[in-house]
């Protein structure tokens, strides 16, 4: 039982962190209520990609100078950091973006509440 | 030119434009739409060199940086992908070299970051298109969706809030992709499409691959607005600019079906998905009930570009039903009407902009307007109508109409059924639109046809749609030869 939680600890953060996201991102409706659902989302399936990389007893992927006999096994897959990299990269812009308009939005309307929002809208001329 | 240089600048040239129009707006604002222009012809001649290419000698590969495929990142140009980027390339050329006074009167003095965003929208969905990487297919798709929003929130105020919701909802789709790519990592350890289908046969029943799938599917069906999880769609494309909402809703809902089509039948592949897994049964259903709720919300609209729009969602449902049914004639029209559904659906939103920018047509109710002082608009919109429920000679009509024999092939009838059922939907709400063009009205109003671009971009489009529908059965041939998924009953 302790194997089950302790042993796949990060995998059970990535799915807290996922489900909590789709909850903030659904229920709330507060824009940057929603846009922080929103990035802990994109944080749980960058941890859940970080987890699959993991090897027991395995170091950094970072060959020594000196090497002469490389075992896989002694090293975590890089290629998942290297993805998960990217997908950040991709979450920040996304991030600027959304923030970006939160802001121009809160200026024009002067309110981030959804639904306030929307009737807003439907009144503009 | 090799042929591998050819599928490389097809991504590469509008990419290096959307560099190049920054640079050229701060020196002089008038160089940006040349530049987008002479960016967009030169992908789509690559395109079109790149289709007969294939067609002629079978696909194209390119590897980055000179490293073999399992390691490396590759793409591929086939006869799907070709089509796609033909497509993609030439529609966008068409809207945005037709376009630009209508752009120029709506987003004013931020022209420059508006071609920009143009270019940047559609070579992301080339990329998407062309790559055969899972996750290089999810950088592209949110390279395609960044643009996108910035291209919604350009229509003012209201535009703003639909494209921060799009985002949210557009967000969260790419996220739900990436997981599922991070469970067939997981289940493969490679990221290459060809080698992931390889490797998934022998562990397709695990758990971890199902769940691969099933986040895939939920992702890109989130991206392509299929029913119910369209809510992003009507309100993007209703207050975005009009020559972005006539770029975008052509090809971008399209490129995630092909997306979603490439996945579950070359990476999956096509006994998996219809015998192990029957997801395409699902995905038919699904696609079954969106047409025709698409076409009922489309009835009930007033304003001109939000039933384009809700119309859309109809037709997305019609493309992945026939995707769904799985079967050669079935998938052939699917295909074939993703080409036509972008013609028509083109040429609508361009039809729309002019409306509004000639007369300032927004609703059902103005189009009286257009049957007086728009000869030629009011021509390309009956033609486009005509297409959109499905008259011969029109192109709409044989792509129905293969889904519709497709449907009875795999028998199921009531999917047949429901098609015709869809196309008196859409005969009914093109026909309200339609009469009101005939409808006098006492206004007196000055002004005459939209601008010269739009006109020729309309009646361009509109006869492409009936040389199309006359020529359907060699554009079929080349789909059957090229482009159909692998081992299709």
């Amino acid at each position: 039982m302790g194997d089950v939680i302790l042993g796949y600890a990060n995998y059970w953060v990535s799915v807290v962190l996922l489900l909590s996201g789709i909850y903030v991102v659904m229920a709330y409706r507060n824009f940057v209520r929603k846009l922080i659902g929103m990035s802990l989302m994109q944080t749980a399936v960058i941890l859940f990609f970080i987890s699959i990389a993991v090897k027991a007893r395995a170091t950094v992927p970072i060959l020594e100078e000196h090497a002469t006999l490389i075992v896989p096994a002694h090293y975590d897959n890089p290629l998942p950091h290297v993805l998960m990299l990217t997908a950040i990269v991709v979450g920040v812009s996304t991030l600027g973006v959304s923030l970006a308009l939160v802001i121009r939005i809160h200026k024009d309307y002067g309110t981030l509440e959804e639904d306030v929002l929307i009737r807003r809208m439907r009144e503009l001329p | 030119m090799s042929a591998s240089r050819i599928l490389i600048a097809i991504f590469l040239i509008p990419f290096l434009a959307a560099f190049l129009c920054p640079l050229a707006g701060l020196w002089r604002r008038r160089f940006v739409h040349p530049i987008t222009v002479l960016g967009l012809s030169g992908s789509a001649v690559c395109a079109f060199c790149g289709l007969l290419k294939v067609v002629r000698t079978g696909p194209v590969h390119y590897t980055f940086g000179g490293w073999a495929p399992p390691l490396g990142i590759e793409w591929t140009l086939d006869g799907l992908s070709a089509g796609m980027a033909v497509l993609i390339s030439s529609m966008a050329l068409i809207v945005v070299a037709g376009s630009r006074v209508s752009a120029r009167a709506e987003v004013g003095e931020s022209v420059t970051a508006f071609y920009t965003s143009c270019l940047l929208l559609v070579s992301g969905l080339l990329g998407l298109v062309l790559s055969a990487d899972l996750f290089n297919v999810f950088v592209f798709l949110e390279v395609a969706s960044l643009s996108a929003y910035a291209l919604v929130a350009s229509g003012g105020r209201r535009a703003r809030v639909a494209s921060l919701r799009y985002l949210i909802l557009g967000t969260m789709g790419a996220t739900f992709y990436l997981l599922g790519v991070a469970y067939v990592y997981a289940a493969t350890g490679t990221l290459n499409m060809a080698d992931a289908a390889a490797r998934l046969d022998p562990v397709m029943r695990t758990p971890t691959a199902v769940l691969g799938l099933t986040f895939i599917i939920v992702g890109l069906a989130l991206k392509m607005g299929l029913f119910p999880l369209h809510g992003w769609l009507p309100d993007a494309y209703t207050h975005a600019s009009d020559a972005a909402s006539a770029l975008m809703a052509p090809i971008m809902t399209k490129t995630a079906i092909y997306a979603l089509v490439r996945i579950l039948f070359w990476v999956f592949g096509t006994g998996t998905v219809t015998e192990t897994f029957p997801v395409m049964n699902m995905l038919a259903w699904a696609g079954a009930i969106a047409v025709v709720a698409g076409s009922v919300m489309a009835f009930t609209q007033t304003d001109l570009k939000r039933m384009f729009a809700y119309s859309s969602i109809g037709q997305v449902g019609l493309i992945v039903l026939g995707i769904g049914l799985a079967n050669k004639t079935a998938m052939a029209g699917a295909f074939l009407h993703v080409l036509n559904h972008a013609l028509m659906k083109g040429c609508l939103f361009l039809i729309a902009a002019s409306a509004g920018y000639a007369h300032g047509i927004r609703t059902l109710d103005d189009l009286s307007l257009l049957g007086k002082r728009m000869p030629w608009t009011m021509g390309a919109f009956w033609v486009a109508a005509l297409s959109m429920i499905g008259v011969p000679p029109t192109c709409g009509f044989f792509s129905k109409w293969y889904i519709l024999l497709g449907a009875l092939r795999a028998g199921q009838p009531f999917f047949a059924f429901l098609i015709v059922a869809s196309s008196l939907l859409t005969a009914a709400y093109f026909f309200r639109a339609l009469e009101h063009t005939y409808r006098q009205r006492p206004e007196r109003r000055n002004g005459g046809e939209g601008p010269v671009g739009l006109v020729a971009a309309t009646t361009g489009l509109s006869l492409t749609i009936v040389s199309l529908g006359v020529l359907s059965l060699h554009v079929l041939r080349i789909i059957e030869r090229a482009a159909l998924p692998p081992g299709l009953q």
